[in-house]
C-alpha cells in the first residue's frame, strides 16, 4: 500500500468523507483540544487499513467502522486517565461561543451522557443510516438496533426536554 | 423535537477548524501517517519489548542455573524466579496473540469486546504480579549476590535469608491488604491511585464489569 495512485484514491476519498471525522470526534470528545489528536490517530488508523478496504462496499461504512473503533478506545483511554472528560458546565460555554444554535449544543450534550456503543448507534442514526447498515457496522441484530434506538431517541428527548425547561426557567429568573 | 429534529440539528453541525486542520495535516504528510502508529500498534510494541526483556532475564536465569548447575539453593532460587517469569511471559504471548488479531475493521461490537478482554486479562496479570512480586524479593537476593561471586546464605547466614523470606511475604500480605482497605483514601488519581487499583484487584473487577456491561449490549431486552 505504497503505490502513488493508491494514496491519491485514499486522500480523495478521506477528503470526500471528512465529515464522518468531525462528527465521530465531536460526539467522543468533549475536549475541543483533543479533537485534532483524534482526528489524527482515526486518519492513520485508516491509512494502515486501507489496504483491507474492499472497493466494492461503500467506503462510508468502512470508514464509520474504523472511526467508531478508534475514538471509542481513545475515549475509554483518555477517560481512564482523567484527561478528556470535560464536565458538562464547563463544556458549556466552550459550546456557546460557537456559531451553533443551542438546540446543536443540547443535543451534543445529551449525546454526550450516553455511553459509548450508544453512542455509535444514535451517531450512525442521525447522520441517516439505516438499522440493517447500523446493525452491520456495529455488529448486532437489527432488531437490536432499533429497539435501542428507539429507546436513547426517547430517553435524549426527555433530556433535552428537561434541559430546554431549565434554561427557559433561568432565562425567566433573569428577567 | 422529531426525529427529523434530531437528524436536522445533526446535520447543521458546524465543522471545526482545528479538525479540518488536522485532517488536512494527515493528508498533506501522508509519509508522516505511514510512519506514525496507532495506540493498538503501541500496545502491541510495548508488550513485545516485555516479552523480550522478560525472556532474557529467563535466558540469563538459565544460564546462571547451569553455571551453578552443582549448587541446589542457586538452582532453586534460579528456577523459581525463571518459572515465573515464564508463566507471565506465557500469558503475555497470549496477550499478545489476541492483540495482533484484533482489526479495526472489525464491527464495533465484536472489537471493542475483544478489546475489554483483553483489558481484564492483562489487569488479572498485573494485580497477580504486584501482589506476588515482593516474594521474589529472597531468591532474587541470593541469586544477585552469587553473581557477584558472594554465597548470601554463608555470608548472611540461614536465619537473616529466612527473616527476609518471612518479611516480604508479610509485606505482600500488608500491601495487598493496604490497597485494598485505603487504597481509594489515600490516593485520589495518578499512579499511585492505578497502583493501588491494581493491586488490590478493582482494576480487575471494573474491567470484567466493563465487559458484563459491553455483553449486555447485545442483548435486546
Amino acid at each position: 500500500m505504497s503505490s502513488q495512485s493508491d494514496r491519491a484514491a485514499f486522500t480523495q476519498l478521506l477528503q470526500q468523507h471528512a465529515a464522518i471525522l468531525q462528527k465521530v470526534a465531536r460526539a467522543y470528545c468533549p475536549a475541543p483540544d483533543q479533537r485534532p489528536d483524534l482526528v489524527q490517530e482515526i486518519a492513520v488508523a485508516l491509512w494502515r487499513s486501507y489496504g483491507r478496504y474492499d472497493p466494492s462496499r461503500p467506503f462510508s461504512t468502512w470508514m464509520y467502522r474504523i472511526a467508531l473503533n478508534v475514538a471509542i478506545s481513545f475515549f475509554r483511554r483518555e477517560s481512564r486517565h482523567g484527561a478528556g472528560l470535560v464536565e458538562l458546565d464547563e463544556a458549556a460555554p466552550l459550546r456557546s461561543a460557537s456559531t451553533e444554535n443551542a438546540r446543536v449544543a443540547t443535543l451534543l450534550e445529551c449525546i454526550e451522557e450516553l455511553q459509548p456503543l450508544e453512542k455509535a448507534l444514535m451517531v450512525l442514526h442521525l447522520d441517516g443510516y439505516n438499522y440493517a447498515e447500523i446493525a452491520e457496522i456495529v455488529g448486532i441484530t437489527q432488531t437490536n438496533a432499533a429497539t435501542k434506538i428507539s429507546r436513547m431517541r426517547k430517553r435524549l428527548r426527555a433530556m433535552m426536554d428537561a434541559r430546554f425547561r431549565t434554561q427557559g426557567e433561568r432565562t425567566d429568573g433573569t428577567r | 423535537m422529531e426525529r427529523d429534529d434530531f437528524r436536522e440539528a445533526w446535520a447543521s453541525l458546524q465543522p471545526d477548524a482545528a479538525m479540518q486542520e488536522a485532517i488536512e495535516r494527515a493528508l498533506s504528510r501522508q509519509a508522516g501517517i505511514k510512519a506514525a502508529h496507532t495506540a493498538l500498534q503501541r500496545d502491541r510494541g510495548q508488550l513485545s519489548l516485555e516479552v523480550a526483556l522478560n525472556y532474557a532475564a529467563v535466558i540469563a536465569l538459565g544460564a546462571f542455573a547451569v553455571h551453578h548447575a552443582m549448587h541446589v539453593t542457586y538452582m532453586l532460587c534460579a528456577a523459581l524466579l525463571g518459572s515465573g517469569l515464564l508463566a507471565v511471559n506465557l500469558e503475555l504471548l497470549r496477550i499478545a496473540m489476541a492483540l495482533r488479531r484484533l482489526d479495526y475493521g472489525q464491527p464495533v461490537f465484536a472489537l471493542q469486546s475483544s478489546i475489554e478482554a483483553i483489558r481484564t486479562r492483562r489487569a488479572r496479570l498485573t494485580a497477580i504480579i504486584l501482589a506476588l512480586a515482593p516474594l521474589a524479593w529472597t531468591p532474587l537476593l541470593v541469586v544477585a549476590v552469587a553473581i557477584f561471586g558472594g554465597d548470601a546464605i554463608a555470608t548472611l547466614g540461614t536465619a537473616y535469608i529466612a527473616a527476609n523470606a518471612a518479611f516480604s511475604l508479610a509485606f505482600a500480605l500488608a500491601a495487598w491488604l493496604g490497597a485494598r482497605r485505603f487504597g481509594r483514601h489515600v490516593a485520589h488519581s495518578g499512579w499511585l491511585r492505578g497502583l493501588t487499583d491494581a493491586l488490590s484487584g478493582q482494576a480487575y473487577r471494573e474491567a470484567l464489569e466493563r465487559l458484563t456491561s459491553l455483553e449486555r449490549f447485545r442483548d435486546v431486552a
